[in-house]
């Protein structure tokens, strides 16, 4: 087990004129046993950056330390590394047992009477002891991502790279393998890097969430913090779902103005604001209320599609005053009747809005927070796996 | 509307025409592959049977009536007088040889390829690795015969200006392994484009998974790379072992067989005892012994290794 730290690593593609930035000077301390979950959307460098921590990929400039050790010109091989890939990688030609011992064949000295026990112990885990014998043709989607699990667990290594390891699983067995996997890895207490697009694991499994667009470090920091305390507004859009809602408007006289609504600034979001006039607000679906009753600061929408998800619906609405008809989400209470067309009031507290620079991005005013969550954000989730589904 | 009129009309036709359309309808599979049959019967079925009508007669003739029946002489004559035998121990030395080295060498160059970073460098070696697969064999032969010409050679030069050895006089001291080296330089090219592509067929992934579980280079070829490329593989040798077998150009234009016997594949064998020995019915006979034994062969592999791979 090993802690990781990458020191201003930037990784480029190409070369000259037309080089691509991956991975634009990022560095990073992980410490031994966390689980750290990159996020970001396509194109973004989170699988870039582990592969560097795997050493598939040769960082252009910075360090790469597991534990203390610098490992830029080590291989793969020499990393003491386990990974799971996207599509599992299983070696086709190879039984389960083949292809989960054969890590052991080639980088331990144990004898083949200890790999087989090993494996038999780990498959024993995994509930695949069962199909030791078939070839990973024979296995269904979820039968091998378990192999593959299987595979990087029973090498016991310093540290776990995941990459997107359930994409390719159907949305039921992915949520039953985001457990499973948390479980695992608070069991094992290995240093696990997981590089997903999806928010959802994004929020459940990491202790801490590294998020990134165009190769560069957006925030750093618990699942929570992200959610809650935005760096800027990537980071607000992308975490969180549907997205935060975001309105771009100009502050005059403590009012900011926006296209299809006013809404008035409290004593903190000016002071916050400054002399600033370009100032973009953003307010999550969750945090709107729809009423028929006019309320203070809010503004007259008009319905245009409603989503029933059962318990709450997104409803999408459209400022009456706006020039344009983009539409902004709003969730509400799955009870509540609202029908296309109707006229409605919406609403969002001062208490729950972010405000954020226009032109820079960067978040100006956190929303409220009770003092009970204020102190949550810190803590990295304990105990993942109660609330995971 | 003018069928209408012609059903009112002419009934009697119409039956007639009916019938010849049922007859189409019914056959219709039959009626598409019916020239391609005819096709395969002239040129495969029709001189396999009179190959093998030559072999068991004495002197050709398309009167069967006529046509004196010898039964097995020529096939005793063949393997007596004829060296059948030893041709066929050629064609089976240099048919192994030359196989064996095309593909190993034809997979190194292909690993080697592969493993290029630039990738115009990489089309670039592609390119010029094929240009021998496309020489014509008498040309090939000749400019063989040229360049391992002890008095003029550059290749007999090159090897004794470089190496303390003195050069062998590759077409009578060496004929054999001579005749071997040629068709692997002619044919190397074809096993190396096949397993390039073999190769850029396994997955990334597979490849990463294997260095993340620490298998070093050799290791990840034999256990991981190859495995995966093992229908690449068969149907590659396979196919070069057949086209092996019918070898006759190169080692005809660079050797006439010689000397003496000592590259006489069966290809030639039968050749010389047709249009040299004017035995017609030796040649057939050989004909047909090499027939049945490549297909033998190729049967044998087949039913040995098998085309199952990894993708089914």
């Amino acid at each position: 087990m090993a802690s990781i730290t990458l020191d201003d690593v930037t990784k480029e593609f190409g070369d000259g004129g037309d080089a691509v930035v991956a991975v634009d000077d990022v560095s990073l301390d992980i410490e031994d046993g966390e689980f750290v979950v990159f996020v970001g959307p396509s194109g973004s460098g989170k699988s870039t950056l582990m592969r560097m921590v795997a050493g598939l990929e040769t960082q252009t400039d910075g360090d790469v330390y597991i534990g203390d050790q610098i490992v830029n010109q080590l291989g793969p091989r020499a990393r003491d590394i386990a990974m799971v890939f996207q599509n599992y990688a299983l070696y086709p030609n190879m039984t389960v047992e083949e292809n989960m011992s054969f890590g052991l064949k080639m980088s331990t000295e144990l004898s083949a009477d200890e790999i087989e026990a090993t494996v038999t112990e780990t498959a024993e885990m995994m509930g695949i002891e069962s199909l030791l014998d078939n070839t990973p043709g024979e296995l269904s989607g979820g039968q091998q991502q378990r192999v593959a699990l299987g595979r990087a667990i029973v090498r016991d290594p310093n540290v776990f790279l995941m990459d997107e390891p359930l994409s390719n699983l159907d949305a039921k067995l992915r949520t039953t393998m985001r457990t499973e996997i948390n479980r695992l890895q608070s069991d094992l207490g290995v240093t696990t890097l997981y590089v997903t697009h999806d928010q959802t694991e994004a929020m459940t499994m990491g202790d801490r969430l590294v998020v990134l667009n165009y190769g560069e470090l957006q925030q750093v920091g618990t699942p929570l913090a992200c959610f809650y305390r935005p760096a800027n507004r990537f980071v607000a859009g992308f975490i969180g779902s549907p997205s935060m809602n975001f309105f771009e408007g100009e502050v005059a006289d403590g009012t900011l103005v926006a296209d299809g609504f006013e809404y008035d600034l409290s004593e903190r979001m000016r002071a916050n604001v400054g002399d600033r006039t370009a100032v973009t607000l953003g307010a999550r679906p969750e945090d709107y209320t729809l009423s028929e009753a006019p309320t203070d600061n809010g503004f007259e929408v008009v319905v245009d599609v409603v989503e029933p998800m059962g318990s709450v619906s997104y409803v999408y609405v459209r400022s009456v005053a706006a020039s344009h008809d983009e539409t902004f989400v709003v969730e509400v209470d799955g009870q509540q009747p609202i029908s296309e067309g109707e006229q409605l009031h919406a609403h969002a507290p001062a208490t729950d809005v972010h405000l954020f620079d226009t032109q820079t991005g960067e978040t100006i005013h956190q929303r409220e927070l009770t003092d009970d969550a204020e102190n949550a954000l810190s803590q990295p989730l304990e105990n993942a796996t109660a609330g995971a589904d | 509307m003018s069928t209408q009129t012609q059903t009112e009309t002419t009934t009697t036709s119409e039956t007639g025409l009916a019938r010849l359309r049922a007859l189409w309808n019914d056959y219709l599979p039959y009626w598409f592959v019916a020239p391609m049959v005819l096709v395969m019967v002239l040129i495969t079925f029709f001189p396999g049977a009179y190959d093998l009508y030559l072999s068991v007669i004495e002197e050709p003739t398309f009167d069967v009536f006529a046509a004196e029946f010898v039964g097995l002489s020529n096939y005793a004559t063949a393997f007596g007088r004829g060296g059948a035998l030893h041709s066929f121990i050629i064609t089976v030395t240099v048919v192994v040889s030359a196989l064996a080295l095309e593909s190993v060498l034809g997979f190194g160059l292909a690993a080697l390829v592969a493993g290029v970073e630039s990738e115009r460098l990489q089309s670039f070696y592609r390119v010029l690795f094929i240009v021998p697969m496309a020489v014509a064999p008498v040309s090939l032969a000749t400019i063989g015969r040229i360049m391992l010409n002890s008095e003029i050679g550059v290749i007999p030069y090159l090897i004794e200006a470089t190496t303390p050895f003195a050069a062998p006089a590759f077409l009578s001291e060496i004929p054999l392994l001579t005749v071997v080296l040629l068709d692997t330089w002619n044919w190397t090219p074809f096993m190396f484009i096949i397993f390039y592509a073999g190769l850029s067929s396994v997955p990334d992934t597979l490849i990463e998974a294997s260095k993340v579980d620490g298998a070093p280079l050799w290791r990840r070829y034999l256990h991981v790379i190859i495995p995966y490329m093992k229908p690449v593989v068969f149907v590659a040798t396979l196919i070069r072992m057949i086209d092996l077998f019918r070898t006759f150009g190169v080692v005809y234009g660079l050797t006439q067989g010689g000397p003496g016997t000592a590259t006489q594949l069966v290809s030639i064998n039968i050749y010389e005892q047709m249009f040299i020995n004017n035995s017609p019915g030796v040649a057939a006979a050989i004909a047909v012994v090499y027939l049945v034994f490549v297909v033998a062969i190729a049967n044998i592999v087949i039913a040995k290794v098998g085309f199952e791979g990894v993708w089914d």
